[in-house]
């Protein structure tokens, strides 16, 4: 067992012409632990990211990794970390195993190695074609597979699956899975999507504006912060906001169009939609469409900033 | 065996030849531009150019034109001068319109008028085979002999001044484009995450650009020597090692250039304008020293000049080592010199 953190964050700060990226932020990540890193456009996720890859220095602030620093063993952090950043392309008309060939001679590694990356990643049948006929999940698959050349202790992964298939998204979450479970690996992994967030990570850090608003298993948010359910729903004539505060388990109206089209939270959907629904019949009011659903992160990033995730 | 540096090189020259582009930019369009200037320039066809003469009251009664014929040949130039008898606007649009080179007025007393632009090198030069063929013979009897041996002709001066071009492109492209298009794809950031050896990384450009620039001068070369007889006077080691600094000169420059840009415009904006510089300068086409004289003093030790002199004096005038010691010196100055300084201000990432 260890006994401290892999990763060590102490208050932090990155600005970027007087505009502060990454704002005192704090934060630990243990052995064998996958932490999503959620947030909007913008939010500092990948500033953060880039300066525990050593790619950006701190104004202010330590990153500590296995007790080491950028500062003093750089050379040795380059060697127990695996990174792939946002879009790297890869020259287009270099193969993939030329690819996977090359990064791995930089980490010293034979082809043995790296032809059994190439089953890991799955892209076997793809070994002699060239990047650029690769698909867009192929691609990510092999960033990934550069990533993981050498074993890494630490994983670090900017939007791995941003703009791909939800097939595609599902065969790299199972690499990422088989990595967890084989090597112990533990990861930091940037994303817009709650449920790879969900599905992969044992915590969840959501931030903005360069600061970490909740920092928790995906549990724990849902049901500490702001628990509830959500009931969406669209009507044909307007409805007080008096009559909806009235119905019993309702804890927020919240407008997108006044009156016609609204989102309810509640504390139970069972117990609140009948009575909703009986007081829009019997004012002879009609529902044109209508949604009820769990609260989602992006419900939780919204009661906590007024914005949605995906701005 | 998976050793990087290998890597590096040989997935270079592999991506060289998978993109056809690449291989007629920088191979056969510098060969093809040689043979086009080369025989542009050594053409041994007759050259035509026409005068007119006005057709006045003097015109049949002087001495000088009614000897003339209305086709004559120059030999020494190798010129054949047709002479059109106009009256003067037709003379004069023909001038404008640049169907004849020059107007000639017959005047009293056999004097004669020339309406010609001075600027104009061929309206100059007619002038001159007129006045002597017009006008009674000088004094004393002069002798003509053409030069056409190897080593003095302008074939002789382009090439040496081609491979020079061809190397300064060569590298400054090759190099400075390849590593600005590495930080913009962002693969130059993922590389340095790795324990890559950013010397070896540079040292694998350089390694690469030294084979390609080789392959491409022996072709230029051989090239050379089969159509166009071209010979080198001075030793072969001597090109080698101007080569050698060459390459060093501009591969260091080119990594100067390199160290910065962030876009493609901006990058391809530098490139474009120190490349582009050098060759108007450097006299790679034609001699520089029709440039002011303080430019000259200069523009001899612009990196592009101090190589295609150095080339030059090697291939046309057997120069020995001595004699390019300077400009050798000075090329590997500037290469190790910008290298220094775009190593310490290079944006890895």
């Amino acid at each position: 067992m260890h006994t401290s953190p892999l990763i060590t964050i102490q208050a932090i700060t990155k600005s970027f012409k007087g505009v502060k990226a990454v704002d005192n932020l704090t934060l630990s990540v243990g052995y064998n632990e996958y932490v999503a890193l959620l947030g909007p456009n913008g939010a500092g996720k990948t500033t953060l990211v880039e300066m525990i890859e050593g790619l950006q220095k701190p104004d202010s602030g330590s990153i500590t990794i296995q007790g080491k620093t950028w500062q003093k063993d750089a050379a040795f952090l380059r060697t127990i970390m695996g990174i792939s950043l946002q879009e790297t392309k890869f020259t287009d008309k270099m193969t993939v195993s030329e690819v996977l060939d090359l990064f791995g001679s930089f980490y010293k590694l034979g082809k043995k190695v790296t032809r059994q990356i190439l089953q890991t990643i799955r892209l076997e049948e793809k070994a002699k074609a060239y990047v650029v006929t690769l698909s867009g999940g192929q691609r990510q698959k092999l960033a990934l597979g550069v990533a993981m050349l050498n074993n890494p202790q630490l994983l670090l992964l900017d939007e791995p699956t941003t703009g791909l298939d939800p097939n595609a998204r599902r065969e790299i979450w199972d690499i990422l899975m088989q990595l967890k479970k084989e090597r112990g690996t533990s990861m930091i992994l940037t994303t817009h999507y709650m449920e790879e967030a969900a599905y992969l990570c044992d915590r969840i850090v959501i931030i903005d504006k360069g600061k970490i608003l909740a920092d928790d298993t995906l549990a724990t948010l849902l049901t500490s912060y702001d628990p509830g359910e959500v009931i969406a729903f669209q009507v044909s004539s307007p409805l007080a906001t008096n009559s909806l505060y009235e119905i019993r388990g309702v804890k927020d109206v919240h407008w997108i169009e006044e009156g016609v089209k609204g989102m309810l939270t509640v504390e139970s959907i069972t117990h609140t939609l009948p009575v909703l629904l009986n007081l829009v019949e019997s004012s002879g009011n009609t529902i044109t469409s209508f949604e009820s659903r769990k609260k989602t992160l992006d419900d939780l990033f919204r009661t906590m900033t007024g914005r949605s995730l995906h701005e | 065996m998976n050793n990087s540096f290998i890597n590096l090189v040989t997935l270079q020259i592999k991506e060289f030849y998978r993109e056809p582009e690449v291989l007629f930019w920088s191979v056969l369009f510098p060969l093809a531009l040689s043979a086009i200037l080369g025989f542009a320039f050594s053409q041994q066809g007759v050259k035509e150019s026409s005068v007119a003469i006005i057709e006045n009251t003097f015109t049949p009664i002087h001495a000088g034109i009614a000897r003339l014929q209305s086709q004559s040949f120059d030999s020494v130039s190798n010129r054949q001068i047709t002479l059109l008898v106009a009256q003067p606007e037709q003379a004069f649009l023909k001038l404008k319109r640049g169907e004849v080179v020059m107007v000639v007025e017959p005047a009293a007393n056999n004097n004669l008028i020339y309406h010609f632009d001075p600027a104009n090198e061929e309206a100059n030069l007619q002038y001159l085979l007129l006045e002597k063929k017009l006008h009674s013979p000088p004094a004393g009897a002069s002798t003509v002999r053409a030069v056409s041996t190897p080593g003095s002709r302008y074939i002789d001066f382009l090439i040496p001044g081609m491979i020079a071009f061809g190397l300064m492109n060569s590298c400054i492209w090759g190099i400075g484009w390849n590593l600005i298009e590495l930080r913009i794809k962002k693969l130059l950031r993922r590389m340095v995450a790795t324990p890559m050896s950013k010397s070896e990384f540079l040292l694998a450009q350089f390694t690469t650009r030294l084979l390609i620039t080789f392959f491409e001068n022996i072709l230029l070369v051989l090239l050379a020597y089969l159509v166009f007889d071209l010979q080198i006077q001075g030793s072969l080691l001597n090109v080698i090692l101007l080569f050698l600094a060459g390459n060093i000169a501009f591969g260091g420059i080119a990594i100067l250039i390199a160290s910065r840009p962030e876009r493609n415009q901006v990058g391809s904006g530098i490139i474009n304008f120190v490349t582009l510089a050098m060759t108007i300068l450097s006299g790679v086409f034609f001699s520089y020293t029709n440039f002011p004289e303080w430019a000259v003093k200069i523009i001899r030790y612009v990196p592009l000049t101090l190589l295609a002199d150095g080339l030059r004096s090697v291939f046309n005038e057997a120069a020995d080592f001595p004699q390019i010691a300077l400009q050798v010196v000075l090329l590997l100055g500037y290469g190790i010199i910008s290298f220094i300084i775009g190593l310490r201000v290079f944006k890895w990432y």
